[in-house]
């Protein structure tokens, strides 16, 4: 690859995955439970 | 890069995602009580070990193994070598299974695998259900392929391997079903004599289970209702099939990663597809008998999803005995995660190689930076398997009630209260967690099986708590004197479950009586101990034969590796 080139790809690989593991972060700590447990009336298997 | 750091480097990166997976496991002490996963001090020889009690034998031959580990290692330690030894067998095999499929594979493509192996919505939503013994299926076929390819090359060595994966993967029943369906595919493909041995040794391997169910007193069949509640889930817009060939659909939604739930649940699906794409040809052809069953398993996976699906399978389950395996659809991933990821591996080889012919460094770089695609896409994992794995302190009221009803000669059943089959304890973690009774004390007890869903219950098959299901919700008079007339015996108590405190423990003898934990004597129960079921003595003798014939398996496979190794050393292979 030339010089010019790798010194875009490389950047771009590199804020592409910083990028997917903000976003993972910010989505891991944001997302909201699959149901509201205050709604469930019995504990439920799995739970 | 040294050649012995390559050599271990993928085996490493395997040790670190499964500490990252269990870490609570190691710098907490106590023993594994969470949803299925279960670890007392130590587990009983009783019937329902052996499958010959009233229940059905789901958890055969598990219980008895664990029963015979705990007889020499405390439950605390077997809980981390077991649910950290199928995590890194499943990643120690999987780049091993990759290098018999590209011989040449670089050591980056390797890495790959292992984690991916590791590191998947699969692995991670059943070791947050607490399954880790389905897990042993998994981890297990890594292994039994390629003993599988040695044997039918005419390697006669193998058989001691294809026996002991064989064995190990048949902890549970689904995970034997699924090695059982590997092999059947592989006999479908290769027609050979070896192939029809290979097909008949792993079906050998579940002779505790069917012997137990043929034998015992349970009914092999199940509650239809369960089909329908145990049936692979959507876990993001899309449907049940994108999330399945994503390998993920677990029942239950609280076992999800949130970042599956959404934009990098899709991302995941579409990298599954492109993996398969570059590299699940390969796989295919140098595995087709995986290919084979990984098609059958994803289409038993999302059965109950096909058109009229669920009424065949409600009918199954409800008729045939033993479909009942076939409730709890996502299990049947099992082959096609052991595909994707050796496809995952195969197509970073590919990538790989591609790009060194441009430019040999980005080329270098690469497999590290798709060593980390799962962990970026599924970065809160671990948040789901930490709660299950983190271990909990039993409450020492429990020892003592345990203690007593193992020196006790009085007789009749032990039943748990509040009657519920899962409970989120006090002194345990945040989630619903199994009784732990039944897996300590030598004594019979009668937990409810009726599990509570979203939708409603699914019913056990249990007779005998039925029966005592029922006169619990509607005593016919006194608590004490109904579980007397059915022969209960003892009562245990956890007081610090909803409801206990309105439990009518009147004409209930107290035998101890700690904060957590409550043991009552029932007066005027003094009958016989119940008689052992017809057949219980054919399945020890039978699970003892099991016993013997997979310690004999693993001594001659250790044998079998250390000559090679050492054969390899001297011609300097």
């Amino acid at each position: 690859m030339p010089y010019f080139a790798s010194l875009i790809v490389t950047p771009l690989i590199g804020a592409v995955l910083a990028f997917l593991v903000m976003f993972g972060l910010v989505q891991s700590q944001s997302a909201g439970p699959d149901q509201n447990p205050a709604e469930q009336a019995a504990l439920v298997y799995g739970e | 890069m040294g050649r012995g750091f390559s050599r271990v480097l993928p085996d490493g990166l395997v040790v670190l995602v499964t500490l990252a997976l269990t870490w609570p496991m190691w710098t907490e002490g106590g023993h594994g009580l969470a949803r299925d996963l279960v670890f007392t001090p130590r587990a009983p020889w009783t019937l329902d070990a052996i499958g010959m009690g009233t229940s059905l034998p789901r958890a055969v031959p598990l219980d008895a193994v664990l029963a015979a580990l705990t007889t020499v290692l405390d439950g605390a330690v077997v809980f981390r070598v077991a649910v950290a030894g199928v995590l890194l067998l499943a990643g120690w095999g999987a780049h091993r299974l990759l290098a018999t499929v590209l011989p040449d594979v670089s050591t980056g493509a390797r890495c790959v695998a292992a984690v991916a192996a590791v590191w998947n919505p699969y692995v991670v939503e059943r070791l947050a259900l607490g399954q880790w013994a389905l897990l042993a299926g998994y981890a297990a076929l890594w292994w039994l392929l390629p003993a599988v390819r040695r044997v039918l090359a005419g390697e006669r060595s193998a058989w001691f391997a294809v026996v002991t994966w064989a064995w190990l993967g048949s902890l549970t029943p689904t995970g034997g079903a699924a090695l059982v369906l590997v092999t059947a595919a592989g006999l479908l493909v290769a027609r050979s004599r070896r192939a029809a041995l290979v097909l008949l040794v792993t079906l050998a391997a579940q002779v505790p289970w069917v012997l137990a169910g043929v034998l015992g007193t349970a009914p092999a069949t199940s509650d239809a209702t369960g089909v329908d509640a145990f049936a692979a889930r959507a876990e993001r817009a899309g449907g049940v099939w994108a999330t399945l060939l994503g390998t993920g659909g677990v029942w239950s939604p609280f076992q999800v990663p949130g970042s599956l739930t959404s934009w990098p649940g899709h991302l995941l699906t579409v990298l599954v597809l492109v993996v398969l794409a570059a590299g699940g040809l390969q796989v295919a052809r140098r595995e087709p008998a995986l290919a084979l069953a990984a098609a059958v398993g994803i289409v038993l996976a999302g059965l109950a999803h096909v058109p009229g699906g669920a009424d065949a399978l409600s009918w199954s389950v409800a008729h045939v005995p033993g479909a009942g395996l076939l409730r709890d659809g996502q299990k049947w991933l099992l082959p096609y995660v052991v595909l994707v990821v050796a496809a995952a591996g195969c197509a970073a080889a590919r990538a790989e190689a591609a790009l060194r012919r441009r430019d040999a460094d980005l080329g270098r770089l690469l497999p590290g930076a798709l060593v980390l695609v799962p962990l970026v896409l599924m970065p809160d994992a671990a948040a789901q398997t930490w709660e299950v794995v983190r271990p909990v302190t039993y409450p020492t009221d429990l020892a003592e009630a345990v203690a007593v009803l193992d020196d006790s000669p009085d007789t009749g059943d032990a039943v748990t209260l509040p009657w519920t089959s899962y409970r989120e304890f006090a002194w345990g973690n945040p989630v619903s967690a199994a009784d732990p009774l039944p897996r300590w004390t030598r004594h019979p007890v009668v937990v409810s099986d009726v599990l509570v869903v979203d939708a409603g219950w699914v019913a056990g098959e249990d007779p005998r708590a039925h029966e005592v299901g029922a006169v619990v919700a509607e005593p016919d008079g006194p608590l004490a004197q109904s579980l007397a007339k059915l022969g209960v015996g003892w009562v245990l108590v956890y007081r610090d479950q909803p409801g206990a405190t309105d439990l009518d423990t009147s004409g209930l003898t107290p035998t101890v009586e700690g904060a957590d934990v409550a043991l009552y004597r029932v007066p005027g129960v003094d009958e016989e101990p119940a008689a052992r079921p017809g057949g219980a003595a054919a399945v020890a003798a039978a699970d003892v034969l099991w016993a013997l014939t997979g310690l004999v398996a693993l001594l001659g496979a250790a044998a079998c590796t250390l000559r090679r190794r050492r054969r390899e050393k001297v011609t300097g292979g």
